[in-house]
């Protein structure tokens, strides 16, 4: 899968770490994204957002309880 | 603090500071280094004239992370500035001295550091940050600004202000969070403390060497600070040898140098010493052979699979063992984790125990699971706590990756049991008191 290398500006999910408390809502809606480790805390991927996901993604965004993850442009640095 | 010898075209920070001599008052400090230039009214449109030296000398943060000055400058200004400078001196590093060094020989160094960044920034208050607790710091600096006060050389409004002695709390959002009537706990960014910082202000967040090196170069110049180090990190670097060492003490070396130097400024390491860790407890370690082949830079640390961190560097005995040692090491740091996010709240004792593990009865899955582990817990967090932890656990099993099969395949190598190598403190009271 190399669609980040097509369009590499592409969105991407982020992560605060202080507000998930792993209710894992975002790896059972969009589990061709998200991961799970092994204490049970998602696993994002390290790149934007393939189009073919974008809806995906939202919908992870959305299902979060603690509203811990974002869908946007990463901050450089 | 024991202050070592310097070197030829050295010391620039350390000058003045004999060794059996006490702190370098007010009238000193003139004398050694002369008076700052006059001030300079910053005016919208017009960068301070600082600004541009401060981008030609290639000052980097000596507090760990390495980040450009004058990036945290431009960010500052590009908010507004009229905010808050804080330096850091509390030195959360345990077996560090630098800091402590700075604050309580060379006061005013590090406040004429800060006074300049509040007047680029036109910064309405600086505060030196100091461990609660740390009674010579801050009788030091609190002298300090009282003599400046006396001389009428008061550029800024200065204070000290006291925060819980955890590692973490040394994160320049931690710091902020704190001053902010908060617990002393990283936070998430964005907003970065320059956009957003104490009480919402843009606020300046540096280390004490830090600002000691821009004390210098606002007297002398970007050219004259280029004149040592290396064209991509130019200038000098204060280190903390310790460990199997003749003298352990501070130094101030030429960035760039083989970390060899950091040893022979120390009167020498035994001669069959087994490693070095760099850069800090959550550092890497380098082999014996590696102090010889690696600069002493960021780059040249990074690429060996260390770090130049706070610029520690703690010499391992041959008596003991990297991987009891790292053990110890990593339970601690374990503890220091704030708690806030789990990968590291759960990986870094994970981490803990399969390092004691190793240690102590050994097992064949160890390596594959600690590899994991770290990379598991690493950019997984607000802050770079368990990046670092990450980073001493991977350097391990690279640097001594023999000894580290011997563990797997046998337990216990026989060496001394680990605690007299490295200071590691008393674990805090669990409770609400202890990031306050």
């Amino acid at each position: 899968m190399s669609a980040s290398d097509v369009l590499p500006e592409g969105p991407r999910l982020t992560i605060d770490w202080t507000r998930c408390t792993a209710h894992r809502l975002c790896v059972e809606v969009a589990p061709e994204l998200i991961g799970v480790d092994d204490w049970g805390y998602p696993v994002l991927p390290d790149r934007s957002v393939p189009p073919a996901l974008l809806r995906r993604a939202e919908q992870a965004f959305r299902a979060c309880p603690v509203s811990a993850l974002a869908l946007g442009q990463r901050e450089s640095g | 603090v024991s202050l070592l010898a310097p070197t030829a075209s050295l010391p620039r920070l350390l000058l003045g500071l004999d060794p059996d001599a006490g702190r370098l008052d007010l009238p000193g400090h003139l004398e050694t280094h002369g008076s700052l230039p006059p001030p300079v009214r910053a005016r919208r449109g017009r960068p301070h004239p600082l600004l541009a030296e401060v981008e030609a000398a290639g000052l980097t943060g000596r507090g760990g992370a390495g980040f450009p000055l004058v990036r945290k400058l431009r960010a500052v200004l590009a908010a507004g500035g009229r905010g808050v400078v804080v330096v850091n001196a509390a030195e959360s590093e345990p077996a560090s001295r630098k800091d402590a060094l700075l604050a309580t020989r060379l006061p005013h160094l590090v406040l004429d550091g800060a006074a300049l960044v509040a007047e680029i920034t036109r910064a309405r208050e600086v505060v030196v940050w100091l461990h609660r607790g740390s009674a010579a710091e801050r009788v030091s600096v609190e002298r300090a600004i009282n003599e400046r006060h006396v001389a009428g050389y008061p550029r800024v409004r200065l204070r000290v202000a006291e925060g819980p002695d955890r590692y973490v709390a040394g994160q320049s959002s931690a710091v902020v969070r704190h001053l902010s009537g908060g617990p002393a706990k990283p936070t998430t960014s964005p907003p970065h403390a320059t956009e957003r910082g104490v009480g919402g202000r843009p606020t300046l967040v540096l280390n004490a060497e830090t600002a000691a090196h821009l004390a210098l170069l606002a007297r002398q110049g970007a050219a004259w600070y280029r004149e040592l180090g290396t064209p991509d990190e130019p200038g000098t670097v204060l280190v903390t040898a310790t460990g199997a060492v003749a003298r352990p003490g501070v130094a101030e070396l030429e960035l760039g140098v083989p970390v060899a130097q950091a040893l022979a400024a120390a009167g020498g390491a035994r001669p069959d010493f087994r490693g070095v860790l760099v850069g800090g407890y959550a550092g890497g370690w380098l082999s014996a052979e590696q102090v010889d082949s690696t600069p002493l830079t960021a780059a040249g640390l990074r690429a060996a699979g260390s770090t130049l961190g706070v610029g520690l560097v703690a010499v391992l005995p041959p008596e003991r063992c990297p991987v009891a040692e790292t053990a110890r090491l990593v339970r601690w740091l374990a503890g220091e984790s704030a708690g806030q996010c789990g990968p590291c709240w759960n990986g870094l004792p994970a981490l803990a125990d399969a390092m004691e593990e190793l240690a102590s009865t050994g097992g064949h899955h160890l390596r594959e699971r600690l590899d994991r582990w770290a990379g598991m817990v690493t950019r997984r967090g607000a802050c770079h706590h368990p990046d670092g932890v990450a980073l001493l656990v991977r350097s391990l099993l690279m640097t001594f990756g023999e000894h580290v099969d011997e563990h797997r395949q046998f337990g216990w190598c026989g060496a001394e049991p680990p605690g007299g190598w490295l200071p590691v403190p008393a674990a805090e009271e669990p409770g609400l008191g202890a990031w306050r």
